[in-house]
């Protein structure tokens, strides 16, 4: 519909009536309807309660009464940004009242002589509304935009592995950081049947935004129907590069071309075999034992997926690695590479500060027993150190072999009740296989039950919990219990209960609430301390169960 | 009318109902300010009286009338300085321009 057949409405407020009917016969003539008021709570009358919404613009004067023009448009301004503001005046802007400047302070605030032809005022108000209608539409477009890649975001999110998996061999855990809404990276994680290893493919589509989300989404699908293959068992990273060759150049043809790293763990014989389409090495660091040598000597790697239409993987170019008792892999796209000090992309991170970063985080990650947060704290080390900015899609990834304390329990849970439910018996037989005292190990798992049925039922989505992991550690020292959980929900937020005042509001929850709203005050009783952190998207959080100790004459004190 | 006026009007709007219905507003508009005018300046109050010299600025301007136009503006500066001779010379020369509206 075009602006004239439209009815356009125009507020005009002015306290002198010869005004309001000269301006109403002019906006008459020009096909516009003038909604005249005398005053500016007149106006505020009108325009609130969403009422602003049928102007496309105001006409107003600047001295009327003891409200002037620009008291009026800071009201207006609460409402609606960029509605356009006409100032009407008689001031003569050489008069030095400076109100040509207060004008121009706003982007959407426009001077009109009192004395302006009819044809004059059409043609500015009409670029004007015009100008704004363009913005609007620009808006709702964007808007458009963003749902749609946020919901893309989404579905690329659902299609990724679940974010730990630990077992009795092998564990892996991962972080995929977009660097807008949608990412270009992929990671696929495939059990290997009768192997007990994983196929771990980590990619990097050329490009970014919703054309290398949409190739990350076609390629992930195809290799999540690999394992229907009949050769899938005895597949090697060489036959996976080249089905994803023979897909990504059939089906996604040469516009673009992906790295990929594609790795076999074999636990059982402690080796990872890989290849390297383009994408950086396979790296293995062993933190108990700094020394492993050259991991690619003969610096093997080769094209990317989908770069040359005939290329062809060959078992030469698979790079074997031995792997130590503690050794941990670790993958990256090369993302991880594109950390900068600013924006404007100075002064990027060196490749040994790099080094350094990942050696130091996994070194403690291996000590601690803390290897499923470690890749989220990448991106914490690197803003200490100065260098905030990323500016690609980083995707890491860090596998290995489970080596475990016969102390220290550590495993990952999928969001279901039952799993969850089953694993607090578990954790019980163990804390008994380990003579822990019964009332603490009552307390861990009071405290367990809690922390992970109100991540159940209020820490996600209730769409995207059934493909959602968390993950704990669970080991005493001389003067605690500790167990920690890592979850990526919603940050939970602390409990604002002061000191002393626990027993009181327990109390008070259980006589109001007949059982329901305790357990989080609970878990404030139990627990010494509770300590959150949180690591981009992972939360973890450390609660502490103080010891007793138990004196000559069997009396129990706090240790 | 005031040829002036007229010729102003009829240019913008070009319809002689809507012409005169503004012009009589215009005569109704300044004959209402003029005992106002004369209260402001027998006490003194140079805020109203700049207030009323710019309302009448903006009527005649919006009708063609440079004339009445020229001697708000002149009020104006008199009501900012204070000067109350200035001030009351040019009210009367504003009452005889408005006599002949």
């Amino acid at each position: 519909m075009s602006e004239q057949k439209e009815k356009i409405n125009i507020l005009v407020i002015d306290d002198e009536r010869l005004i309001r009917l000269t301006l109403n016969a002019k906006l008459r003539q020009i096909g516009y309807t003038a909604v005249c008021v005398a005053s500016i709570p007149e106006a505020v009358v009108l325009l609130n309660d969403g009422g602003y919404k049928q102007f496309k613009a105001i006409i107003t004067d600047i001295m009327m009464g003891d409200m002037d023009g620009f008291v009026f448009r800071d009201i207006l301004r609460g409402m609606d940004e960029s509605i356009p503001i006409f100032f009407m005046t008689a001031l003569d802007p050489e008069e030095g009242s400076g109100f040509l400047k207060r004008i121009m302070e706003d982007s959407y605030s426009f001077y009109l002589p009192k004395s302006i032809k009819p044809d004059l005022l059409l043609k500015r108000v009409q670029s004007i509304v015009a100008s704004r209608r363009v913005d609007e539409l620009i808006k709702a477009k964007d808007k458009e935009v963003m749902e749609s890649l946020n919901l893309g975001a989404h579905l690329q999110r659902n299609m990724l592995p679940p974010r730990v998996r630990i077992d009795d061999t092998n564990f892996y855990t991962y972080w995929w950081k977009p660097k807008d809404i949608v990412s270009g990276d992929l990671l696929e994680v495939l059990p290997l049947p009768d192997k007990g290893g994983n196929l771990y493919v980590l990619g990097d589509i050329q490009g970014h935004g919703a054309s290398a989300s949409l190739s990350m989404m076609a390629v992930q699908s195809f290799l999540k129907q690999l394992p229907s293959s009949d050769h899938f068992a005895a597949a090697t990273p060489a036959s996976i590069a080249n089905l994803m060759h023979r897909f990504y150049t059939s089906n996604l043809g040469t516009a673009s071309y992906m790295t990929a790293l594609i790795c076999i763990h074999h636990p059982e014989t402690k080796t990872v075999d890989w290849i390297s389409c383009g994408a950086p090495d396979l790296y293995v660091v062993d933190p108990m034992n700094k020394d492993l040598g050259e991991i690619n000597p003969e610096k093997k790697g080769t094209l990317p997926i989908g770069l040359v239409q005939d290329t062809v993987y060959s078992e030469d170019d698979v790079v074997r690695t031995r792997l130590s008792d503690t050794a941990l892999c670790v993958a990256f796209t090369d993302g991880v590479f594109d950390v900068y000090k600013d924006q404007d992309g100075h002064e990027p991170m060196s490749d040994q500060l790099r080094i350094n970063l990942q050696n130091e985080l996994l070194q403690d990650a291996r000590l601690n027993n803390t290897v499923v947060a470690s890749p989220y704290k990448f991106q914490l080390a690197c803003e200490a150190y100065g260098y905030p900015v990323f500016i690609d899609d980083v995707t890491e990834l860090i596998f290995g072999s489970l080596t475990m304390e016969n102390d220290v329990l550590l495993k990952s849970i999928p969001m279901d009740a039952a799993a969850i439910d089953k694993m607090a018996q578990e954790i019980e037989e163990w804390c008994f296989d380990q003579n822990w005292d019964p009332e603490v190990v009552t307390q861990v798992e009071l405290v367990f039950e809690e922390k992970m049925m109100n991540l159940f039922d209020h820490g996600y989505d209730m769409r995207d919990r059934a493909g959602e992991q968390a993950c704990f550690k669970l080991k005493k020292t001389k003067k605690h219990v500790e167990l920690t959980v890592w979850d990526w929900g919603t940050q939970e937020p602390s409990i604002a209960v002061a000191a002393g005042d626990l027993e009181v509001e327990l109390e008070l929850k259980n006589r109001d609430f007949s059982g329901r709203g305790r357990g989080r005050l609970m878990v404030r009783k139990i627990c010494s301390s509770i300590e959150r952190n949180r690591f981009d998207t992972l939360n973890e959080t450390v609660y502490r169960i103080r010891l007793k100790d138990k004196t000559e004459n069997g009396q129990e004190t706090e240790k | 009318m005031k040829q002036c006026c007229k010729d102003y009007l009829m240019e913008q709007f070009g319809d002689e109902d809507v012409v005169k219905e503004i012009y009589a507003e215009y005569a109704n508009s300044i004959q209402e300010k003029l005992p106002e005018f004369e209260s402001a300046l027998a006490s003194d109050d140079w805020p109203a009286l700049d207030k009323l010299a710019h309302a009448v600025k903006g009527n005649a301007l919006a009708t063609g009338d440079t004339g009445l136009a020229d001697v708000a503006i002149a009020l104006r500066v008199a009501a900012k300085m204070s000067d109350k001779n200035t001030a009351t010379t040019l009210f009367e020369q504003m009452k005889a321009l408005a006599k002949e509206i």
